[in-house]
């Protein structure tokens, strides 16, 4: 009964949002903001090892409301987990405002007081952002100033990092700035080639209460980068460096960090790639050297691979590595002519895509140290060297083609290598996996289309084979979708499972409202390297997306 | 030009200043040196509780911390190894020991470790940023401000004897607690806890530094929580006023030990906490003795 109840009051805001989704004016300024619900009703499922939660029904919501008034602006941000929905770390248990700021804005000054999300460069040294998929956010709380010049932006910040409903015990100082030359220099103005180049440098201090370490209580990042455009060219170079700053991640040793990723690029029409190379070594930098997983990191480390939307291609993603990685990238686009026997009619897309990562090279700094020992240098690392732990590949090619107004066909094969002690933490075999995908639209009727997905994962190792196979009929706003997923088990063990899972939903104008009901399998969703473990589900789920 | 310049100078001054004056380079040795532990049963005691399972990989790096914290602080460190959640379930051989007890899995509920990733520690049972359960980075921060930043003098005073009678398995405690200094009108508890050092089991592991990787077959597991000599939450000394001389002394004569214990490996730990009031369930004084 009380889902019922939810669901009712979860429709009823939605209709008085939905109602309003266009900006509001108020005293001259303008009200703009967004509001999302998602809530998941709990099954008790031992068949996919499902749990109910002595709630009933988790709800994770938020409403962000921004106003604007000239050169004016304040925002907050309603956050709401009761509970959290399975997943999400218990602390974010509760409610309450947990993002606010002031702003003033101008041509050349940007002050912020308050919460704000920023990032230095890549964010190698210095990222701060949101993301609710991974029920994460290590925004800033503090000030921001920002100076902007012709060619000169200089940004400067001292600030705390928010951990779930506090703040992390580290105060974070950071300054950055980024140069145009083509600004800079009269000669360049009008030149073809556009060069940049950026400096930063982010300071944490801790205090330092520990008896065993003799702990640095100011630890210092920096970062230098260039950006070359010329033509159908580009190329990117960030550099970083850390000094010692022993923490839990990299098991208290006093070496110092660095990090270096590279990525050149060439596109035209109907052609274009991309290489890059990554190469990180004791770079994991956080503004509580005790915290490991999610918890308050100050820089961020991509992870060098593409991040797959299809379900079984997403199924062993990547995790970055901040502490040892080395890993490169390519991913090469070609658009085979139209009206050409190979192309077809309407001419056919091909992307191909590699990526692998591998530790880095690690030895003894002495005879007397053992590798990683805490209280030491730790290793010393030579940086050409390719380690020996192979973390990750993926080889990856999609093809896709209109095959006439109303077909639209993609195919991908993917083969993937998963060192699942890196990525998961527990010592069981490495995962090969090949993945075949077919993914099919028909338009039978103006604004009428069915959607087919037919994914199929095959490895001897973890849970064994996966498949998969999805309908999806839209029409204008309305969809509705009926996935099958079936898991053969491991081999030899007759623990197969089926997941059935159906959903639907309508999106107007700006507001998208979806429901849903079936079993979800445990997994792991990755955003950018970044990755989270979701247990198995059963129930029936509520979603609403809407901006005003 | 006088911009570029300008733009120069400044780029130069702000780097050369923050490089220089916000960051601390350390020279080894890395480590401080503390001398040895002390050992005196007059002083302060803090209460660790360890957080643990044995296929938990991270778990042997936590208690080697707790080792090394051991050596700073001595017997002044009274840890309580409780075996908890997913980690610490029985699988097939040879993680087929149950270290769970029903005591370690109510009170780990109650203080929100037994759905926490592991390792987790608690000190004192006393939140710190708003959380009970700490990271094992933050062990030795978290013991130090229990032990350094207090009066070495403890407020409650605590004796402990115990006998074993090994004709029928039983273990007889007393405990004589006498107040140091006046503590305000509230509910106290006293908890009676044994717990046994020395196990031989099985053991996840990801440090090569501290044994083999992914397991170490013959671990040794120490402190683990066996069980409670007088409940889960122990039982109430008082719920009053505790004014300093104040004395009050608690038996316990027919405590069966598991027959797998080994009563050379076993410790008697007992604490006084606080049970209500803002400060419910904060230890006030822990005390650990052996068996024999």
């Amino acid at each position: 009964m009380k889902k019922y109840i939810l669901i009712i009051i979860v429709f009823g805001l939605v209709q008085i949002y939905s109602n309003k989704t266009f900006s509001q004016t108020l005293g001259g300024g303008e009200v703009h903001g967004s509001f999302q619900a998602d809530a998941q009703y709990y099954n008790q499922d031992t068949t996919i090892g499902a749990d109910k939660i002595p709630e009933a029904i988790a709800v994770n919501a938020f409403m962000e409301m921004r106003y604007t008034n000239k050169n004016f602006e304040a925002g907050m941000r309603y956050e709401l987990f009761m509970p959290q929905m399975q997943g999400y770390d218990s602390r974010w248990k509760g409610n309450g405002f947990g993002y606010r700021y002031l702003r003033y804005k101008n041509e050349r000054v940007d002050v912020t007081a308050g919460n704000f999300y920023e990032q230095f460069g890549s964010g190698m040294i210095l990222r701060s952002y949101q993301e609710w998929n991974l029920g994460f956010d290590n925004s800033l709380d503090g000030v921001r100033v920002k100076y902007k010049m012709k060619a000169l932006t200089i940004t400067g910040l001292v600030a705390k990092q928010r951990y779930y409903w506090d703040v992390g015990p580290g105060l974070i100082r950071g300054v950055d700035g980024q140069l145009s030359f083509n600004d800079l220099f009269d000669k360049m103005a009008d030149s073809k080639t556009r060069l940049f180049f950026g400096y930063s440098f982010v300071s944490r201090y801790q205090s330092d209460l520990d008896p065993i370490y003799k702990l640095p209580e100011n630890v210092a990042a920096e970062a230098a980068r260039m950006e070359l455009f010329r033509g159908r060219f580009h190329y990117k170079l960030e550099v970083g460096w850390k000094i010692n700053d022993p923490n839990a991640s990299n098991n208290m040793i006093y070496k110092g960090g660095n990090a270096v990723i590279t990525e050149l690029g060439y596109s035209q029409k109907g052609f274009g790639f991309t290489l890059q190379a990554e190469r990180v070594d004791n770079m994991d930098f956080r503004s509580n050297r005790a915290s490991t997983g999610f918890d308050l990191p100050v820089g961020y480390i991509p992870a060098m691979t593409r991040q797959h939307a299809y379900s079984l291609a997403a199924m062993y993603p990547y995790a970055s590595q901040a502490n040892s990685q080395m890993g490169l990238q390519a991913t090469l686009i070609y658009k085979i002519k139209k009206k050409s026997t190979l192309g077809g009619k309407y001419g056919t897309n091909i992307n191909i895509n590699y990526s692998i990562a591998n530790s880095i090279y690690k030895e003894k700094v002495n005879d007397t140290i053992a590798i990683d020992q805490p209280g030491t240098l730790g290793y010393e690392s030579n940086f050409f060297k390719v380690g020996d732990d192979l973390y990750f590949t993926d080889f990856n090619i999609k093809i896709q083609r209109k095959l006439s107004r109303k077909w639209n066909v993609s195919l991908m094969y993917m083969n993937v290598f998963y060192n699942m002690f890196i990525n998961e933490g527990h010592a069981e075999p490495n995962v090969h996996a090949n993945i075949f995908i077919g993914d099919f639209w028909w338009k039978f009727k103006p604004y009428n289309s069915l959607h087919l997905e037919l994914q199929a994962l095959a490895t001897k190792q973890d849970e064994g084979n996966w498949t998969s196979a999805m309908l999806e009929y839209n029409n204008r706003g309305f969809f509705a979708a009926v996935i099958m997923l079936f898991n053969q088990g491991e081999a030899g063990q007759s623990n197969s499972s089926v997941y059935p899972f159906i959903t639907t939903g309508y999106t107007r104008k700006a507001t998208r409202i979806s429901v849903s009901y079936g079993k979800q399998r445990e997994g792991i969703v990755c955003v950018g390297g970044v990755c989270r473990a979701v247990p198995a589900s059963n129930g029936f789920a509520l979603s609403i997306n809407s901006s005003f | 030009m006088n911009k570029k310049i300008i733009y120069l100078i400044f780029g130069v001054f702000v780097t050369v200043m923050l490089v220089t004056t916000a960051c601390d380079k350390i020279e080894p040795p890395y480590m401080e040196d503390n001398g040895g532990g002390v050992i005196a049963d007059t002083v302060r005691k803090v209460l660790f509780e360890d957080y643990t399972g044995h296929e938990c990989v991270n778990c042997p790096s936590a208690h080697k911390t707790l080792e090394d914290l051991h050596n700073v602080y001595g017997d002044r460190l009274i840890v309580i190894a409780e075996h908890i959640g997913y980690f610490a379930e029985p699988r097939p051989a040879p993680f087929d020991y149950d270290f769970r007890t029903s005591e370690g899995t109510e009170m780990s509920t109650f203080f929100g470790a037994s759905a926490a990733p592991l390792p987790k520690g608690m000190v004192n049972r006393k939140k710190i940023n708003g959380s009970y359960l700490i990271d094992k980075g933050e062990y030795g921060s978290a013991i130090s401000l229990a032990i350094d930043s207090m009066p070495v003098l403890p407020d409650i005073y605590i004796q402990l004897s115990a006998t074993y009678n090994s004709t029928d398995s039983l273990i007889g405690v007393e405990v004589k607690l006498t107040a140091l200094t006046n503590l305000l009108a509230g509910k106290y508890n006293l908890s009676v806890l044994a717990t046994e050092s020395k196990i031989i089991q099985p053991q996840k592991n990801n440090d090569p530094n501290i044994g083999n990787v992914p397991e170490i077959d013959d671990f040794e597991h120490n402190h683990v929580l066996r069980g409670a000599i007088n409940t889960t939450w122990g039982e109430e000394i008082t719920n009053g006023a505790i004014t300093k001389g104040q004395t009050f002394t608690k038996s316990y004569s027919s405590y069966k030990i598991g027959n797998d214990w080994n009563p050379d490996n076993i410790h008697i730990v007992a604490f006084v906490y606080y049970a209500d009031g803002s400060n419910n369930k904060v230890v006030i004084q822990a005390e650990q003795i052996d068996l024999r």
